[in-house]
């Protein structure tokens, strides 16, 4: 399994890599296989593979990796970050004892990037519970990009998380200023508390006279209480095209439950000029008609 | 004009101070490790600062369109506690791969003890292994001694002029490092180091090349728009503005990209957060995002 994650993502780094970072690669494997202490020669070749391998994303041709709890999108990852995981991959490996040790470590001795990559790759090195603690930990931080690692296009949250945690993480996303749009799984895990709590805190916004982040009805709608679907209503006609294009979708997952939506939808449409929103109110009003 | 600070700890400023320096033009900063205005009793509390360093003030740096870049050492006044310099030594290897880590500093002499200078000699032949330029504070009191046996022993340990950087400099202590191949830092401090107008004298009177200015604003009471202000005066002064952005930015710039992980054209791309650099814009909603006391 961890196997068939470590040979795709190789052959994916191989194919955008220069002889010279192939062999650089090939010799870092090596030097993890026959080390004393595999934590600390990971640690060391880690910091090294951006610089030896480069920048350059893995590109559109790599295939998400596709693990037990979920896809694993690569192509956005730069070499030298791909690089990382697949070492990681490759010391879990051969030290299988210390697979969660490694990642642990990678973690802890990372700059801010090398722990954003691990926390991306949680989902290939140890899908069950062995590195929660890492997710969690992150979900604290206020580094966006960190916490973005977490949040978005990633699959463990959804997988692993209580509903509390799951609902504290969307929360933090909403506050922080992270798009909630590519989280994975949100419309499967949402449920009535998350609603509720999205529901504070659009309350908590208005008293304080400051703007409401216009993707919260992606979390709010799937178990929105009355009081909700009036609130993604009013926001559908709001003077922000953001608000209206997510209050559209998040209507349109409802309709199946709601065909009164239809007609707000329907309204809505006639006046609607941007252009992201009318695909997304054409998208709900054909889906169920 | 864009504007570069080779030496400030912003660890210790304000996200006020991060808007004004952008503000007035300051597109990246290097910020090198040192101490904190009383010294650490334990080698954890290092680890956590050399963490700081690489990764959350990157980002706070980030948010307001600078780039941050660091230097890793144990810095000579708490060199000193050498059972505590023995246990941080044994990380710094570790930190001086790291990506956002430019050279090997704030390294020197303070009291010109026996301790800070093995500890000195130890961090330049670091330097030498992990191919990294060296920043070299010199000390506030009896400098000049402290200058020419910083020079000696720059000569002794063997690493390339070229990639050392002898910082604090003033009237007396910059002449003594015009006869070697190091860089020339000077740090723009009020009350203590040196003026906006004494650096336009030294800069008329010695010329341009190898001279860099920073603020090494920190803890105390100094200004973290002093770059920007002493290009103001160089202004002032007629220096041209191809002067100005030779001294305040190329110049240091220059000296960093020797370590190969940053360069004149890092700092001329947009910045592009690494998130971006994951994905796409479109990770944050737009606004700007709140940061949580
Ligand atoms: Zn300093």
């Amino acid at each position: 399994m961890s196997d068939d994650y470590l040979a795709q993502l190789n052959a994916a780094v191989r194919e955008r890599s220069t002889e010279e970072a192939r062999q650089w690669l090939d010799d870092a494997y090596r030097q993890l296989d026959t080390a004393a202490d595999p934590v600390d020669t990971l640690s060391l070749l880690s910091a090294r593979s951006r610089r030896k391998l480069g920048l350059v994303p893995l590109g559109a041709g790599a295939a998400d990796i596709v693990t037990d709890i979920g896809p694993v999108p690569i192509a956005a990852w730069p070499l030298g970050d791909a690089g990382r995981v697949a070492l990681l991959l490759a010391g879990a490996a051969h030290h299988p004892q210390h697979a969660v040790a490694l990642a642990d470590g990678l973690f802890r001795g990372g700059d801010e990037i090398e722990r954003a990559v691990v926390i991306r790759a949680l989902a290939l090195v140890s899908a069950d519970d062995g590195l929660k603690h890492l997710a969690l930990e992150v979900g604290r931080t206020n580094s966006v990009a960190l916490f973005a690692a977490l949040a978005r296009h990633n699959p463990y949250p959804a997988a692993r998380y209580s509903d509390h945690e799951f609902n504290q993480m969307i929360l933090k996303a909403l506050f922080i200023g992270v798009n909630i749009d590519a989280v994975h799984g949100l419309e499967l895990r949402a449920n009535a508390d998350l609603s509720r709590m999205c529901e504070d805190y659009i309350d908590e916004r208005r008293a304080a006279g400051r703007d409401v982040p216009a993707d919260i009805w992606l979390a709010l709608g799937p178990h929105a209480s009355a009081g909700g679907n009036t609130l993604m209503l009013t926001y559908l006609e709001d003077q922000d095209p953001s608000h209206r294009y997510y209050a559209a979708v998040a209507l349109g997952r409802r309709m199946p439950e709601y065909p009164e939506f239809r007609h707000a939808l329907r309204s809505r449409l006639k006046e609607e000029g941007d252009e992201r929103t009318r695909a997304a109110l054409d998208d709900a009003l054909s889906q169920s008609s | 004009m864009r504007y570069f600070d080779p030496h400030i700890h912003m660890l210790s400023r304000t996200t006020d101070d991060y808007e004004n320096m952008a503000a007035a033009g300051i597109v990246g900063v290097v910020e090198p490790a040192f101490w904190q205005g009383q010294p650490r009793t334990q080698a954890g509390t290092f680890i956590d600062y050399f963490d700081s360093l690489v990764g959350w003030e990157r980002f706070r740096a980030s948010q307001f369109g600078i780039r941050h870049y660091c230097t890793i050492a144990v810095n000579p006044k708490e060199s000193n506690n050498v059972p505590l310099a023995e246990e941080v030594m044994k990380a710094v290897p570790r930190y001086l791969e790291k990506d956002g880590v430019v050279a090997v500093g704030e390294i020197g002499y303070d009291d010109m003890s026996d301790a800070e200078e093995r500890f000195f000699a130890e961090h330049l032949n670091l330097a030498m292994e992990h191919e990294l330029p060296a920043l070299i504070h010199t000390p506030h009191r009896d400098k000049k001694k402290g200058t020419e046996r910083t020079l000696a022993l720059v000569r002794e340990v063997g690493i390339d002029e070229e990639m050392v950087i002898v910082d604090h400099l003033n009237e007396v202590t910059l002449p003594l490092v015009m006869e070697t191949g190091c860089w020339r830092g000077h740090s723009i401090y009020p009350h203590t180091k040196m003026s906006e107008q004494r650096m336009v004298a030294l800069l008329k009177q010695y010329g341009l090349e190898k001279m860099v200015v920073n603020s090494a604003a920190d803890w105390g009471r100094s200004d973290p728009l002093k770059v920007p202000k002493t290009g103001q005066a160089m202004r002032d002064a007629g220096f041209s503005e191809a002067d100005i952005e030779r001294v305040l930015f190329t110049n240091p710039v220059e000296f960093f990209a020797q370590s190969g992980r940053m360069s004149i054209e890092d700092m001329a791309a947009a910045t592009i957060d690494q998130t971006q650099l994951f994905e796409d814009n479109s990770v944050l909603r737009g606004q700007t995002p709140v940061v949580e006391a």
